[in-house]
């Protein structure tokens, strides 16, 4: 309940305990401790200051002045308030009312009022104080310490100058020294490799790498193996977690209806920055402000994608502005953290009770971040206004290996045409230069699907051209023959109902019956969703069945979409499907294919019926403003049984309304390459000929020409089309944009924004550095404040963030709090000399992780030189030591993986989906969620590319505190539970890992003693070789289990059916393996296996 | 409160002279070893603020917005004028979340009979539920800040409308610890295979160390994740896998002494006897036919019955808090079709609950709230752009809705605060939702103004800086 002893007070230790101590004394290596300092007197600056700012500051601050008394100055502390007298006197503690108020029982009297009360230390301290004369000296009223620029110091003197190996173990060892301690013994070799690999890549040494380390006997063998693991490209997937802990990336929205958001090109944007080692001021400026530097390159745009990780509230009812004043809220305080330290949240309330920031300053900070561009836009739809995500975006180039693919892709296109074409048409001139280079410029800049659309059209025009003689005279006049002889005739069927579904849900869906049987349908429409049909009376033998999509005056723009507004919207229709309604059920009807009025290249009619709902079909130019049709070609005719029912469900997923506002459905039982003909066309040429056609009927003529003439050409292209949509979709980012407008920001009433004070424009807090003139009053003024030199907070946050990363504990240990009620630093001049030496290097990452990770405070062992600094200091305060610390959860799993040989290597590109139970995803309001793991490389790939959903994140990380992106984190907890020992024993990925593990050891010891492969287990998982203790332990469980499958070996196969997509090594005993299953799984479990030594 | 440092450990005295002591002795001592500190008591050492009424909590969370009007908080002026253009009142200056143009009042077609000795109204819907009026006060004047479900939710649940505090079971997994052995103290059941609005983070731990966070019972699959033994491995030999990850845990305690290697070999123990618990704790088909007629179970499915039975079951092994999510109250269109089933599926089972823990006295000291994030308007929501045949619903209610608690201190047969003529806002004693979770506390034994923990620079709490223990309805 109140601060507890410090490190420098040790209770007392009865003889008994020490004789305990004493048993183990002789294990650890002693060490000289010098004689304790003597105690000075009490130090106001940094003994006394601390209680009043932390314990009485929320009502006798700043900004609050109870009772008339404030503790802020020393004018002020030693002026009568409502008491009347002075609360101190100096010199008699007795006499101090102070004292009285800290010590008295009575709870309406005691300070601090319905808080806890001051420890006994604190109070000690405060008597002492006072007795001593109260000495409050001038200019102890100076800033609090981290608001005044860090100033490089002198590095102190030490007695033992053999040990420190860079500038910082200078101030480390004069503290211990200092203290009468020293520090501990160095790690031995391989718990150093190991903890470097750990801390610098997330994944383990490699036998190879073991040997080459702890065979080097040179000197710089260690700084070798450091500077190549900065180097090794893994460096930023492990340290990208942390800024994007702090930035809350995730790949939803969050909150309900939460959509999928994935802007994983910032994702890996920050990873390549690190890897790169981007100067950190730099790296502010792009992600706060990319947009706003002149001439702004790809890159710094996404960079912007750190102010679009905030969580966006979509959900129904949410006005436009409320979701962006959430945004708006959520980056300033998010800058506050992640680069001041501070949380400057408290501030949108009332003036913040303990820092020196007022919440007109806050509002000012806001006002940097208002004047972007909406991401959520009001849709005015079925079942009333709801939002839409729509953030500005930014289309990237194709990667160069995207663009690769692609050209390949175009290649093999054009390369079939080449050899099609004289086959369906003799004598046709090949593809020239030029429409070649169209179709492979496409493929380098746009992608495949660019490819494959120009080359679609080139080759449209060239029949358009010059193949309609040759059409004529074969295809067409045998097509209109057999029209003459008898056309198809399209039956309008009766249509029972129709439902409207969204989701699973059914919403309201009126319509009307027109006298052509057509519904039109009414109202504004679902954003997305299903219409599901009955029809009545379908012929039992029909050959296909067309979904006409009508225009019609009461449609946005006449139609034939719905849309919003007056736009004309193109329909997109994803999946058709058919089935027969029985009395016992529905039968599925299977679809042979499905052909289209129009269509472009890449959005082939054939799209609604591959089960791939996130294809379609769609149409644009002049076939826009016409109706459409899609016809639907059922395997062998309907071949309906009973009643002649037919259920027909057409989903239409792709968002903004574009949805058929009215349909006919007809049949016919016409001849199958007949009902390839559109609605009277057939009679339409009948009655004027082919001069007599529409530019539109033409091209419908034209496009069925172009799939009966040359099918092969038809297929390649189908083919095509079907690639260019499985590789990568050019990828898109979510950027920030300034509107052109600039918006008045107020400061909100009660932290309201419905309730506006006064008007503020941009600016920073008094307290801190001010704003250089020459600096817009923009967010990118604010980022290039963030990191000038004068600031005093964001190298001093940032260091002590990553010293926490690698040494365990902050040097200030509380790494979002560099307020007044933060921990004070355990070693000022340590975090000032790193932050200083952070700027000096140009904000290089690398080189201040490269400087902690090679000093000598670095390579300390876990346990202590001797038990009395344990005693002195269980904290670790002094850096005495470099204890063990859990893995965080990416790298838990990415470690296993690695372990096992199973990890993939493979680097950035969209969300992936690593296996998890089934059920764990679950629809949220609107939102229907299904996880799909990914197949092959993709599941085994590192956690930082693993699907983050906010409402549900991945289970395993969430058993190991990795959290759920919501907020903006500087620190994760490291908890211990039986739900991780659950995860690590149990989850299907280690159950896996634990399965390949003992294939690999098997495979690469095919021979080898248990004693030998136990060893190398071992080796592989830990980097070091086991005891005897250990390896009997492990011996004796596989000799048990090895029996046991020996003796039931249907057990055995059930181990190994229960994974599935795991194959053994060819050559590998099934028993052995599954015994030594038993023996891994053991060893991916270890305490040891998940923290880094 | 001390804050826990993230990536400190407890290298106190007391670990650092447990562990030499158990390096002292052979492996075998190992499960003998004392039960992991964390089941003494949490972070108030098993000592409370005031005298507790309550040892545990079951919250029935009725997500998406429970009509007052319909169910518990009877208007007969509202039938009245039934249809008439509402008063400026009731949406003028109001903040709705659909309603448009100004509405119609819509007065409840169910009829409401007088329940229990203290004759409070009660809904036609809620047939069981007069059943145990006389165990439960019913607060009428509840009221909030936030009228959109995800910031509604997590206000109610966790203080604030927005991400990143920690949930109210979180708050009193840290403070007041564990009950039992081998069962988390803070469980989560979804009623169905929707989840609410606002996610996994209405039990989430916030800023609060990650094992306080509620763990989850599934309805469907493994009751918990990952509790069930790989295919293939037994019960002995998943023992062994322990024993032998112990054993080696242990051999490394002896080298290094560090106590979260301590608290690691215990995890492991409490983990395998989680397996053994979670089954045994979740088969509600052990239980006698009667017990299932009562609540109405349904085999093969998640459901609410299933999930109350469950819950009773949780809390007689110790779990401190059940939270149950039932979502699905959203009515903004047709609410005569789709009230009456939330009731039916939901009323028997909770009025079961509340009678199966009184008989078996453990009503006494077990906490039951049936709440939802927020109630629903007195006027109709229509949509009206269709031109056609309305569906009927009614919108989001900050301003007044209903909620009711039983057992573990509270008044029984009680009514409190009262609402308008048109049950449109609170017209007497207003229960802010900072209010009942301050009430909560105060019945755990917990001042809400004292269970604090700082992150941040600051020292949050489960009601943020608000709420008033609601004395009125204390026993």
């Amino acid at each position: 309940m109140s601060v507890g002893p410090s490190w420098s007070e040790p209770e007392p230790a009865s003889s008994r305990a020490w004789l305990r101590y004493g048993i183990v004394l002789a294990t650890l290596a002693a060490c000289a401790s010098g004689p304790r300092e003597v105690r000075a007197g009490v130090d106001f600056a940094t003994e006394i200051r601390p209680i009043l700012q932390q314990r009485c500051y929320e009502c006798h601050g700043p900004h609050e002045r109870k009772g008339d008394l404030r503790l802020t100055n020393k004018a002020d502390g030693f002026t009568a308030g409502n008491l009347g007298i002075p609360v101190i006197t100096p010199g008699s503690a007795r006499l101090s009312p102070l004292v009285d108020l800290v010590t008295s029982v009575d709870p309406d009297e005691r300070m601090p009022k319905d808080r806890e009360p001051l420890s006994a230390g604190e109070i000690d301290l405060i008597q002492r104080w006072i007795d001593e004369g109260a000495s409050w000296p001038e200019g102890a009223d100076e800033p609090h310490w981290a608001y005044t620029k860090p100033r490089r110091p002198p590095l102190p003197q030490v007695r033992r100058t053999d040990w420190p190996r860079r500038g910082l173990d200078h101030f480390v060892l004069a503290r211990l020294e200092r203290e009468g301690l020293g520090p501990a013994p160095v790690a031995d070799p391989a718990t150093l490799l190991r903890r470097v690999h750990l801390d610098l890549t997330g994944l383990p040494p490699s036998l190879e790498e073991q040997e080459e380390f702890l065979r080097d006997p040179s000197p710089d063998a260690y700084d070798r193996v450091v500077d190549g693991l900065l180097a090794s490209g893994r460096f930023g997937e492990r340290w990208a977690s942390e800024w994007l802990d702090l930035a809350h990336y995730a790949d939803s929205t969050g909150f309900m209806s939460e959509v999928a958001l994935s802007n994983w090109p910032y994702r890996d944007w920050v990873i390549d920055a690190i890897d790169s080692d981007m100067p950190f001021d730099r790296f502010t400026v792009e992600q706060l402000a990319g947009d706003l530097l002149p001439d702004a390159t790809v890159e710094q745009q996404v960079a912007t994608g750190f102010l679009r990780s905030v969580p966006l509230n979509l959900e129904a009812g949410v006005r436009e502005e409320d979701a962006r004043v959430m945004q708006v809220v959520d980056r300033g305080n998010t800058m506050g953290t992640t680069w001041l330290g501070t949380t400057v949240a408290c501030a949108q309330c009332h003036d913040h009770k303990y820092d020196p920031l007022s919440q007109v300053e806050y509002y000012r900070l806001l006002a940097f971040f208002d004047g972007t561009t909406r991401e959520a836009v009001s849709f005015d739809g079925a079942g009333g206004v709801h939002l839409v995500a729509r953030g500005p975006t930014l289309d990237l180039p194709p990667s160069a290996r995207d663009r690769a693919r692609a050209e390949n892709l175009a290649s093999k296109l054009l390369q079939q045409i080449d050899e099609r074409l004289p086959e369906a048409w003799p004598g046709a001139p090949p593809l020239s230069a030029a429409e070649r280079t169209v179709v492979l410029a496409g493929a380098r800049t746009s992608g495949a699907r660019e490819a494959v659309a120009r080359a679609g059209s080139i080759f449209a025009e060239r029949l358009r051209k010059e193949l309609g003689p040759l059409w004529w005279n074969t295809w067409f006049d045998a097509q209109v023959a057999r029209v003459r002889a008898g056309a198809p005739e399209w039956t309008a069927l009766e249509i029972v109902s129709l439902e409207s579904r969204v989701n699973d849900t059914v919403v309201e869906q009126p319509y009307r019956v027109l006298d052509d049987g057509s519904l039109l349908l009414e109202g504004p429409p679902p954003e997305r969703g299903t219409y599901v049909l009955e029809l009545r009376d379908v012929p039992r033998d029909a050959s296909g069945l067309r979904v006409e999509i009508l225009t019609d005056p009461s449609l946005p723009g006449g139609g034939p979409g719905r849309g919003v507004g007056l736009a004309r919207r193109p329909v997109v229709v994803s999946e058709i499907a058919l089935g027969e309604l029985a009395p016992d059920g529905e039968r599925p009807i299977e679809l042979a294919t499905a052909l289209a009025s129009a269509h472009n290249a890449v959005l082939p009619p054939t799209a609604v019926i591959d089960e791939d709902p996130a294809t379609g079909w769609t149409y644009g130019g002049d076939a826009l403003r016409a109706a459409q049709w899609i016809t639907v070609v059922p395997q062998g005719g309907l071949g309906l049984a009973g009643e002649r029912r037919v259920r027909l469900e057409i989903q239409q997923l792709a968002g903004e309304g574009q949805m058929i506002g009215r349909l006919r459905v007809s049949s016919t039982r016409a001849e199958r390459d007949l009902v390839q003909l559109p609605p009277g066309l057939a009679e339409r040429f009948l009655e004027r000929g082919w001069d007599g056609l529409s530019g539109f009927d033409r091209m419908i003529v034209l496009a069925l020409a172009r799939q009966a003439l040359v099918p092969g050409l038809r297929s390649s292209f189908d083919r095509a089309a079907r690639a260019a949509l499985a590789l990568a979709r050019p990828p898109r980012a979510h950027v920030i944009r300034e509107e052109a407008e600039p918006r008045t920001t107020h400061v909100f009433e009660r932290g309201d924004h419905r309730t506006p004070g006064i008007a503020v424009s941009g600016g920073t807090p008094g307290m801190l550095s001010p704003m250089r003139p020459d600096l817009p009053r923009n967010r990118l003024g604010l980022a290039r404040w963030l990191v000038d030199r004068d600031n005093p907070l964001t190298a001093r946050v940032v260091v002590n963030r990553w010293w926490a990363q690698l040494v365990g504990r902050g040097i200030v240990t509380t790494p979002d709090d560099f307020g007044v009620r933060g921990d004070r630093p355990s070693h000022p001049d340590l975090l000032d000399w790193l932050a200083v030496a952070f700027m000096d290097s140009g904000w290089s990452r690398k080189a201040v992780i490269r400087e902690i990770v090679t000093s000598a405070t670095y390579r300390q062992g876990a346990l202590p030189a001797s038990l009395e600094t344990l005693e002195r200091d269980p904290a670790n305060r002094l850096l005495a030591r470099n204890p063990a610390r859990r893995l965080p959860a990416e790298s838990i799993r990415d470690n296993a993986l690695q372990i096992a040989g199973l990890l993939s290597p493979k680097r950035g590109g969209p969300a992936v989906f690593p296996p998890q139970p089934p059920g764990v995803w679950l629809s949220n309001g609107h939102t229907i969620a299904r996880y799909t793991p990914s197949d092959g490389e993709d599941s085994y790939r590192r956690g930082v590319y693993a699907v983050w959903r906010r409402t549900t994140p991945y289970p395993s990380f969430v058993n190991f505190d990795a959290g759920d992106r919501t907020a903006c984190v500087a620190t994760r907890s490291a908890s211990n539970t039986p739900l991780q020992a659950l995860t690590l024993l149990n989850d299907g990925v280690y159950v896996e890992a634990a399965l390949a593990f003992a294939d690999r050891v098997l495979r690469e010891l095919p021979s080898g003693s248990s004693q030998a492969r136990v060893a190398r287990a071992f080796r592989i998982a830990l980097a070091r070789e086991p005891t005897a203790g250990e390896t009997e332990v492990l011996t004796r469980l596989l000799m048990a289990r090895l029996a046991s499958a020996r003796s039931d070996p249907a057990e055995a196969a059930a181990v190994l059916d229960g994974v599935a997509r795991f194959t053994a090594s060819p050559r590998v005993d099934r028993s052995e393996l599954v015994a030594w299953f038993h023996v891994t799984r053991v060893i991916l479990n270890l305490d040891e296996t998940i923290h880094r030594g | 409160m001390h804050e826990e440092g993230p990536l400190e450990r407890d290298w106190t005295r007391r670990n650092v002279l447990r562990s030499l002591s158990a390096g002292l002795g052979s492996i075998a001592l190992g499960s003998l070893l004392a039960p992991p500190a964390r089941a003494a008591g949490g972070a108030l050492g098993g000592r409370t603020h005031v005298a507790p009424r309550a040892k545990r909590v079951v919250y029935l969370t009725m997500l998406g917005g429970t009509s007052q009007t319909d169910l518990l908080d009877a208007k007969p002026l509202l039938s009245k004028h039934d249809g008439e253009p509402c008063p400026d009142e009731l949406f003028v200056g109001k903040r709705l979340a659909f309603i448009r143009e100004r509405p119609a009042l819509l007065a409840s077609p169910y009829r409401f009979e007088r329940a229990g000795r203290a004759g409070v109204p009660v809904s036609e819907l809620l047939p069981h539920f007069r059943g145990i009026v006389d165990d439960v006060t019913i607060i009428r004047s509840m009221r909030t800040d936030e009228f959109n479900h995800t910031p509604a939710e997590l206000e109610l649940l966790t203080g604030l409308g927005r991400f990143g505090r920690p949930s109210a079971g979180s708050w009193v997994s840290w403070g007041l610890g564990s009950e039992n052995e081998d069962l988390p103290a803070f469980v989560a059941l979804l009623s169905g295979l929707a989840q609410p609005a606002a996610g996994s983070a209405l039990w989430g731990a916030g800023f609060l160390p990650g094992r306080h966070q509620g763990v989850q019972f599934r309805g469907v699959g493994e009751p918990v994740l990952f509790v069930e033994n790989p295919q293939g491995v037994s019960r002995r030999q998943q023992r062994e896998a322990i024993d032998a990850v112990n054993a080696l845990n242990r051999i490394r305690l002896d080298r290094l002494h560090d106590p979260e290697i301590e608290a690691r070999i215990d995890q492991y123990e409490m983990a395998f006897r989680m397996q053994m618990s979670v089954p045994q704790a979740t088969d509600i088909w052990s239980e006698p036919p009667a017990v299932h007629e009562m609540y109405g179970t349904k085999r093969g499915a998640a459901s609410f019955a299933n999930q109350c039975l469950l819950a009773r079951r949780l809390l007689e092994r110790g779990v401190r808090f059940v939270q149950i999510f039932d979502v699905g109250w959203d009515h903004h269109t047709g609410i005569f079709t789709y009230l009456p089933m939330k009731c039916a599926a939901t009323d028997r089972a909770a009025a079961a609950l509340v009678r199966d823990l009184h008989q078996r006295g453990l009503l006494e000291d077990t906490l039951v709230v049936w709440a939802s994030e927020f109630g629903r308007t007195p006027v109709g929501q229509v949509q009206s752009e269709a031109g056609l045949p309305a569906p009927v619903g009614r919108d989001h209610q900050r301003d007044a809705f209903t909620v009711w608690l039983a057992g573990g201190g509270v008044k029984k047969g009680f009514v409190h605060g009262r609402t308008d003529d048109f049950g449109n806002a609170v017209a007497e004693s207003p229960v802010h939702v900072h209010d009942l979770n301050a009430t909560m506390l105060h019945l755990l034994g917990i001042d809400h103004e004292r269970l604090t923990y700082r992150h941040q620079g600051r020292d949050f709490r489960l009601t943020d800086v608000h709420g008033e223990v609601v004395r009125a309805i204390l026993a």
